[in-house]
């Protein structure tokens, strides 16, 4: 069979599988071994030689050890009244400006974000007490939902973050600079977010009402009471990081551990709550892990199907320059993100996309940024986005509204993605200036 | 059969329990490795290798429950289009079962084998704590068998009528 027949055909038993409901890791491995015994007549033995070979060597990288621990500190977070203190912590300093209350959305998840690895976790410990509070004081709720499923995928984005940790193992990048890059970046969107909200409060004044509560110069210094807990483990884990003392793994152990004191400090420590997050990490860790090993079985059966390299020789017969092929890689992930989550995602397509967008001259940590942007995206596109259902959870309204809601963040989430397309040095230049 | 989907849920919550207990010792070895090398100038010499097996303990460990909560990621479209009481619907989850039972029960197979031959062998790793290459490989053959015997409770109860795939449909959110 002709080479690019062969990558049709894969691509096909992959939709098929996908699209038939197969859990993905099992749907991964079904389309390698089907491509291996269908296509290029392997003998079972062999594919089960490559099979167990490439997933054991990724199911034990142990990088992927930070996962289950950044998890279970967001799981920990959760659980306990943090998101309340978030809250009290940042509402005096946000009624300050246009929008008010608003923002403690975008900057409880700007803060939630550097203590979890997880969009979804980050979405639903901010959405769980905020939209309470803002349905409480008549705020806009579409604009309310809106900006919460928005900013609830910084998650991914600010450090620490899993989809970065999956990034830099696939693509042998450090996940140190990784974690360097995502800051600026994601403090980027978090300003776009946050002055889109000021501004269309400054225009009409209904969607932040003023509800006459007023916050003293003690309410405004007592909040950095309420907010010392999660700025201290913030410190804990970027601080070791960037610091050069321990590796991203390492800090997430001691995150694991300093989480961990905080809830007995604050006397909200049960066994149930204990049992319960670790139990949530290792699920979530085993869901990850379980597709990066099918995805990393996958991605050799489609080497030996030479699937990539047909792929790249199609795009380069475009003949598209730098800013073209992003653009192009850009489309087919929005495309992408209406319909499958982030991770599979970014497991399948990155042996095929990464050689293509670094022989087009783009730094693979700036992609790693670009990727997790992208990946953000598909969070908030229906029919699938993780952190659409998260707010369907908490308001129980249609996805429908909810997207309409995030729209005008999907559309800032474009442009930040622009911006850092024209102007690379804001991914680059932390990593740059922290570890030369 | 009540028995055999009790054995199956009682299988995975062990397997569960298994690796959380991993997570902690994972925490602990990794915790102990900064203090040894920030106060004492020195190393255990065999964390990346230990962690390496840790995170493939946890992660298969965890199949077995992860399936049964429904945290396994799957994609949605056609399930959601299709009514939950059809004939199709149980189609479906019919189909995803069996590959479910084929992939992973290969997987199974293999890992089994190596497994063995390692036992048979002798072999260890070639670093300082010289582990026993079946020991690692053990943990994935116990979570992989523990997968299989969940999914088949699952296909099982599927053919039986007794999924309530109303639920099923809804059962999609996860963290991510």
């Amino acid at each position: 069979m002709d080479p690019f027949a062969l990558a049709v055909a894969t691509i096909l038993f992959l939709a098929f599988f996908l699209g038939a409901g197969v859990w993905i890791f099992v749907a991964l491995l079904m389309v390698g071994i089907s491509g291996l015994y269908f296509l290029l007549d392997f003998p079972l033995p062999r594919i089960g030689s490559i099979m167990r070979g490439t997933m054991w060597r990724t199911a034990s990288t142990w990088e992927l050890a930070a996962i289950p621990m950044f998890v279970f500190m967001g799981e920990l977070m959760f659980r306990t009244d943090i998101s309340e203190r978030l809250f009290k912590g940042i509402a005096p300093w946000a009624n300050l400006v246009p929008g008010r209350l608003m923002h403690c959305n975008v900057a409880g998840c700007t803060i939630f974000a550097a203590v979890s690895g997880s969009s979804t976790a980050t979405t639903a410990t901010v959405g769980k007490i905020t939209l309470e509070e803002l349905t409480r004081r008549n705020y806009d709720m579409n604009m309310a939902v809106g900006s919460l499923a928005g900013a609830g995928s910084l998650g991914l984005m600010i450090p620490p973050s899993i989809s970065m940790i999956i990034y830099g193992v696939l693509a042998e990048e450090s996940i140190t600079d990784l974690f360097a890059a995502g800051i600026l970046p994601g403090l980027l969107i978090a300003a776009l977010y946050a002055a889109y909200i000021a501004v269309c409060a400054y225009r009409n004044p209904a969607i932040a009402p003023d509800d006459g509560t007023k916050f003293r110069i003690g309410d405004v210094l007592g909040s950095l009471k309420n907010l010392f807990p999660v700025l201290l483990l913030v410190f804990v884990v970027l601080g070791g990081i960037y610091s050069g003392i321990v590796t991203p793994s390492e800090a997430a152990a001691l995150g694991f551990a300093a989480s961990l004191a905080l809830v007995v400090v604050l006397k909200q420590f049960t066994w149930k709550i204990f049992l319960d997050s670790l139990a949530g990490a290792a699920r979530i860790t085993c869901m990850v892990v379980t597709i990066l090993v099918a995805a990393a079985f996958m991605s050799s059966s489609m080497a030996y199907l030479h699937v990539p390299q047909e792929i790249a020789a199609l795009l380069a017969g475009l003949g598209l320059g730098p800013i073209g092929m992003i653009v192009l890689i850009g489309v087919f992930y929005i495309v992408l993100g209406m319909f499958l989550d982030g991770l599979s995602i970014m497991v399948m397509t990155l042996p095929i996309t990464l050689p293509l967008i670094t022989a087009a001259g783009w730094d693979p940590v700036w992609f790693g940024v670009f990727l997790v942007v992208m990946i953000e995206l598909g969070l908030i596109t229906p029919p699938i986005g993780f952190n659409l259902f998260v707010l369907q959870g908490i308001t129980g309204k249609p996805i429908g509204t909810i997207a309409r809601g995030a729209f005008p963040f999907f559309l800032l989430m474009l442009l930040s993605a622009a911006i850092i397309t024209a102007f690379p040095g804001i991914v680059l230049w932390l990593p740059d200036v922290l570890f030369g | 059969m009540a028995l055999f989907h009790r054995f199956a849920r009682i299988l995975s919550d062990i397997g569960m329990a298994a690796s959380v207990a991993v997570i902690i010792a994972m925490t602990l070895l990794i915790l102990t490795e900064v203090v040894l090398r920030t106060y004492f100038a020195s190393s255990t010499y065999v964390m990346d290798e230990l962690i390496g097996y840790g995170i493939a303990a946890t992660s298969f460990l965890a199949l077995g429950q992860s399936l049964a909560k429904g945290t396994l990621l799957r994609m949605n479209l056609l399930i959601a289009a299709v009514l939950p009481e059809s004939r199709f619907r149980t189609a479906i989850e019919v189909f995803c079962a069996l590959c479910g039972m084929a992939g992973a029960g290969m997987a199974l197979f293999y890992f089994a084998r190596n497994m063995a031959r390692n036992f048979e062998r002798g072999y260890v790793s070639e670093t300082i704590a010289r582990v026993p290459l079946w020991l690692p490989e053990l943990f994935m053959v116990v979570g992989l068998s523990v997968f299989l015997v969940q999914l088949l409770s699952y296909f099982i109860r599927i053919l039986a009528g007794q999924v309530d795939l109303r639920a099923a449909s809804e059962a999609d959110l996860r963290l991510e």
